[in-house]
């Protein structure tokens, strides 16, 4: 490892003690966790904005899509056969 | 939405496959400030193994396979998630059936009690004027956020 890179890393390892120090995460496994979760999230929030494209709301559009849920929770309470009757 | 260091409430909701569906179709909801509270850590999240069967089925019907396996896991991500087996939901089936007209509806209110939830945040109006209604906590998105999160809701048809 280079010097430029142990510094980094050196750098790096005493922000993750300063946010713990204050108390933004209770340790460095949790700051580790969160930062991998994050990390996943943009990941599949990027992919998923790309593949779903958000509309603006409307009163219409809202009264189609409740409907159309509806519609798909008796379509899947019937493939799951969790209802007893 | 920026929520700066805002402190969990320890709020427990459940959330019905609406609010992930409603968060995803359109630009600006109450949802997505639901689910960006979720992901803040600001509550506790329940949803039941139906409401993810819900939101996998909606993406397969609309998009593709891979589209709904990103769907799932972005609910499967939320930190903190309580996810509520069938097993669980099974048990409670016959004691709230005759409170619930829509039966499609009834595995989630069995999935509210059986995680002992504080609210049950839906976009389904049909749903909160049933007879279950005063056994449970139900908010629409606006009303969660501004009841619970304590932050101004956007104005949208129906809170949503």
């Amino acid at each position: 490892m280079s010097v430029t890179a142990v510094r980094f890393v050196r750098k790096d390892l005493e922000e993750m003690e300063w946010l713990v120090r204050k108390g933004y995460y209770s340790n460095k496994s949790d700051l580790i966790k969160t930062a991998v979760r994050n990390l996943i999230r943009e990941t599949i929030d990027r992919e998923l904005n790309r593949r779903i494209p958000r509309k603006e709301i409307t009163e219409r559009g809202v009264n189609e899509l409740n409907e159309e849920i509806r519609s798909l929770k008796r379509d899947v309470l019937g493939k799951n056969e969790i209802h007893r009757s | 939405m920026s929520w700066g260091r805002m402190k969990s409430t320890g709020a427990k909701a459940f959330l019905d496959s609406g609010i992930f569906i409603t968060a995803r179709v359109f630009r600006a909801s109450n949802s997505m400030i639901c689910l960006s509270a979720a992901d803040k850590q600001i509550f506790i999240p329940v949803v039941s193994y139906k409401t993810l069967g819900e939101v996998v089925e909606w993406t397969k019907r609309h998009y593709d396979k891979d589209t709904s396996g990103y769907m799932r896991y972005r609910i499967l991500i939320l930190p903190g998630l309580e996810m509520v087996p069938r097993r669980r939901i099974i048990s409670l089936l016959g004691r709230y059936e005759p409170l619930v007209t829509d039966k499609a509806d009834l595995p989630h209110v069995c999935a509210y009690f059986a995680s002992n939830s504080d609210y049950f945040v839906t976009t389904n109006r049909k749903l909160t004027q049933m007879e279950v209604r005063e056994k449970v906590n139900f908010k629409s998105p606006r009303e969660f956020v501004e009841d619970v999160l304590g932050v101004e809701g956007l104005d949208t048809p129906n809170g949503v």
